[in-house]
């Protein structure tokens, strides 16, 4: 035999477990719709008949969820010629049913507010778990926007962090790619960028490009990368020579103390004729495919950046011949991983461009990022970074 | 003798001797891993020790968050007068060495 106290605890048993799921689904999505949607559905039809979501900037319903399909839009015209039922414990509203509405707050916010109906009878537990459940829901969606705003946030930095458009170079084919790592909710340490810089005493037209890549992700790193594309755009801007502008901006990064990253860079200049000045600190080695699919490793290693001051750099001096590609990239191509290998093992990345012989700028980009993404079947966890530039005449 | 184990993939063994200490590493250093190097790194040299050496000999990768170990690890020593060396690298780790220039500082040149 089954006491009513054994019942009850039985009853009670039911409603906890139901709340625990209820809350390990709404925590497990951060999709600000799809919490609205998911709390109607978990509220109904255990708990009511029918269930409608609003948000604060919305005066009517988001979300509509009744057990019988076909009352929906009857609901909304009840709602739209009723408004929405009072606040606190459900009374009488519309023709037969009891409802009420729910805010929805979180940490002081008021995020929106759902509305709960029964046909008839609403019993008062039921009430108290829904309020229960609306809570819960609350704070998943108040995580839920935070999120989305940071996203936002920083995808607006990491796009601060690009050049906004790529200038022209006659005579050459410039291509990149950038990649962020994971799902963009944090700004990585890659950067790319081209200017042109004030013609040399020659009076040439020249061109100035960077890759980089700051140890770390986040803000922090981001503030390191304006730092630095700043500096190389105003030295540049004003002529200074190319090592000089690296060791300018390893001081600068030294300056910032705690807060200054360790950076790795190629900095490179070109000119119309085809003189080509590279200073790799620290950086992955930018490569040179000749059309017959022959690879050069043109630039001397130095020292990444933000590590020790009174460092001189140099300069390697080269020319970009007609139909030649100057290719470079950060770690995130080279130390692509499938299991314990990675892209760059035993001249990887060599052997891949070397098959990229005769393709335009673009056709190596692309064809580098398919490398990348077709090495494993896992997802890459790295931010990456590609310039790629051609000689044409 | 003191061994170590770091959370993922990198033991640690370091053996004292005076003020000499040396660290065999065994695995790879990354962001997972490069926390207990670090704090191994930390602590030799706050606890007095004016030569460590760092043997890499059993490392088969090291990403730009080991590189920051490294380099911390470097000036932390350096700031009070103790040298941090690395012995061994091969490989990847070699490579990266040479790639940004840190060889220049933490590999005695013979």
């Amino acid at each position: 035999m089954t006491t009513s106290a054994e019942l009850a605890d039985r009853t009670w048993r039911g409603w906890m477990t139901y709340v625990a799921e209820a809350s390990e689904l709404l925590a497990g999505t951060l999709d600000p719709g799809g919490i609205v949607a998911l709390t109607a559905q978990i509220v109904v039809p255990r708990l009511a008949d029918w269930c409608v979501a609003y948000t604060t900037e919305s005066t009517s319903p988001v979300y509509v969820w009744h057990t019988d399909e076909d009352q929906s839009d009857a609901l909304k015209e009840l709602l739209a010629a009723e408004g929405r039922p009072s606040e606190g414990p459900p009374v009488p509203w519309g023709n037969t049913d009891l409802a009420c509405t729910i805010p929805l707050v979180a940490r002081g916010r008021t995020l929106g507010a759902i509305c709960v109906g029964r046909a008839v009878k609403f019993p008062p537990d039921h009430y108290e778990l829904a309020e229960e459940i609306v809570r819960r829901a609350a704070l998943s969606l108040d995580n839920a926007l935070l999120y989305a705003e940071q996203k936002a946030t920083s995808l607006a930095l990491q796009r601060s962090l690009l050049p906004p458009e790529l200038p022209d170079l006659p005579g050459f084919d410039l291509a990149v790619g950038y990649r962020p790592a994971g799902e963009g909710a944090e700004v990585g340490g890659d950067f790319y960028d081209v200017f042109s810089c004030p013609p040399g005493p020659d009076g040439e037209l020249r061109w100035r490009f960077a890759i980089g890549d700051v140890c770390g992700t986040g803000p922090e790193a981001a503030a390191v990368t304006g730092l630095a594309r700043h500096a190389l755009r105003i030295l540049g801007g004003e002529g200074m020579p190319l090592p000089d502008v690296v060791e300018r901006l390893n001081q600068l990064i030294i300056d910032e103390g705690s807060r200054g990253k360790l950076l790795t860079l190629l900095h490179g200049e070109i000119t119309e004729s085809g003189a080509l000045t590279l200073v790799c600190a620290g950086h992955p080695p930018p490569l040179i495919l000749a059309p017959d699919g022959s690879i050069t490793d043109p630039a001397t290693p130095q020292p990444l950046l933000g590590v020790i001051d009174d460092i001189e750099f140099t300069a390697d001096v080269l020319a970009l011949k007609p139909g030649h590609v100057l290719f470079s990239c950060t770690d995130g191509v080279t130390e692509r991983r499938d299991g314990d290998v990675l892209l760059g093992d035993g001249d990887g990345l060599e052997r891949l461009l070397a098959s990229c012989a005769g393709l335009s700028a673009g056709a190596v980009a692309a064809a580098v990022e398919r490398a990348v993404d077709g090495f494993s079947s896992e997802p890459g966890h790295d931010d990456m970074a590609i310039v790629v530039l051609r000689a044409n005449r | 003798m003191t061994g170590y184990v770091g959370p993922v993939g990198l033991a640690l063994q370091t053996t004292r001797t005076d003020d000499r200490a040396v660290v065999t590493a065994r695995g790879s250093i990354d962001l997972h891993s490069s926390e207990s190097l670090r704090g191994c790194l930390v602590e030799l040299v706050d606890s007095g020790h004016t030569e460590i050496t760092l043997d890499l000999t059993a490392v088969d990768f090291c990403d730009s968050s080991g590189l920051n170990v490294l380099v911390r690890a470097y000036k932390h020593a350096r700031a009070v007068n103790a040298v941090l060396t690395v012995t061994g690298a091969y490989g990847r780790v070699e490579n990266v060495l040479r790639t940004t220039g840190l060889d220049r500082f933490l590999i005695r040149q013979s």
